[in-house]
């Protein structure tokens, strides 16, 4: 631990729930975050203040003048830059003792499970389904929890996938057979179980096509950095099998149940 | 005849025309496929289109009873990030 940490970190320790044995969880955690944009910026930017120990940041894209406006980590000097570069500088900035690994290639089926095995949790902040896809299927077949979030112009998803849980489907099922209640710890359901299959070329717009403010990255990342929180701090109530959706409209908050795609018939 | 409360989400309010709304059926109660079947009916934009139907909070198929009052909720995959 820093030598400042008692003083860095007053406010969340004296959290019950965090405590100096949270704290210390967080420094070990390592944290691998897919896609540094509006999302993304939020997510390490409350992440590494937490004091998460350990980041692998994954994009090829540099900082252009149309992410300012929601991608509020950079500024109009970093343009033409690597975003995980500036990330890196700003998260050494607010914490020299973090350790950060950036990746300035985009995710593909050949790189994917590399990356991704580094990490204990790890965070989509992408705007695509192709990578979303590839982060699900090799966190599955790792046996690693990830944090989904998205956004639709004034509408946001955010559902923590593949952690271990110990209240399951049990509860969306209704099933309290005792060989079923015997299982203390089991997967939570993943992205397929929602959306088996992509959806089509140009189907649904991304942010580029159809807008959004950027407040509502920062408040769907911010979401996602919470989620990563209570993963590591081992809180209840985390988002696992349900996909909350949110409106900014009126800000209505809806935790949909999701159901095991082999149960449904 | 039994009406239900239709509410849609990102893209698909634009093919449905509001976040929610009454839809009206004829049945007393329809399965999730005649459901689906219904609202293709209604709504021809939805074909091809990729979303989950929830029952009262709750993503469901197939045979799953759909009945009068119940809140139907399209739910398509998001993109943006």
């Amino acid at each position: 631990m820093e030598p400042d940490f008692l003083d860095r970190y007053q406010r969340q320790l004296s959290l019950r729930a965090v405590g100096m044995g949270g704290q210390r969880a967080l420094r070990a955690a390592r944290v691998t975050i897919v896609g540094l944009g509006g999302l993304g910026c939020p997510v390490v930017q409350y992440l590494a203040a937490a004091g998460v120990g350990n980041f692998l940041l994954v994009d090829a894209d540099r900082v252009s003048l149309s992410n300012l406006q929601r991608q509020i980590l950079y500024t109009q000097n970093d343009i033409g830059r690597f975003k995980v570069e500036v990330a890196k500088e700003w998260i050494q900035k607010q914490n020299p003792q973090i350790i950060v690994e950036v990746y300035t290639e985009m995710l593909s089926a050949e790189n994917a499970t590399a990356y991704l095995a580094l990490a204990d949790i790890v965070v989509d902040c992408t705007d695509n389904f192709a990578a979303r896809y590839l982060i699900n299927d090799a966190c599955a077949s790792a046996n690693k929890p990830w944090v989904y979030g998205s956004i639709a112009k004034f509408e946001g998803q955010v559902a923590v996938f593949n952690a271990v849980t110990t209240t399951p489907e049990v509860e969306n099922h209704n099933i309290t057979t005792p060989e079923f209640s015997q299982h203390s710890a089991l997967r939570s359901l993943n992205y397929r179980d929602v959306f088996s299959k992509p959806p089509g070329e140009g189907e649904i717009q991304n942010c580029a096509e159809a807008g959004v403010l950027g407040a509502l990255a920062g408040i769907i990342g911010s979401f996602q950095a919470m989620e990563v929180l209570k993963w590591i701090l081992g809180l209840h109530g985390l988002l696992a099998n349900q996909m909350l959706t949110y409106n900014a409209i009126d800000h209505s908050i809806v935790k949909f149940q999701l159901v095991n795609n082999s149960d449904r018939k | 005849m039994m009406e239900i409360r239709l509410m849609s989400y990102g893209g698909l309010k634009d093919i449905t025309g509001s976040d929610a709304l009454g839809f009206a059926i004829p049945q007393q109660a329809v399965s999730v496929t005649e459901l689906k079947e219904l609202l293709l009916a209604r709504y021809p934009a939805l074909e091809g289109k990729t979303f989950r139907i929830a029952v009262n909070e709750r993503f469901v198929e197939g045979e799953f009873e759909v009945g009068s009052g119940d809140n139907v909720a399209l739910m398509p995959p998001f993109s943006g990030g």
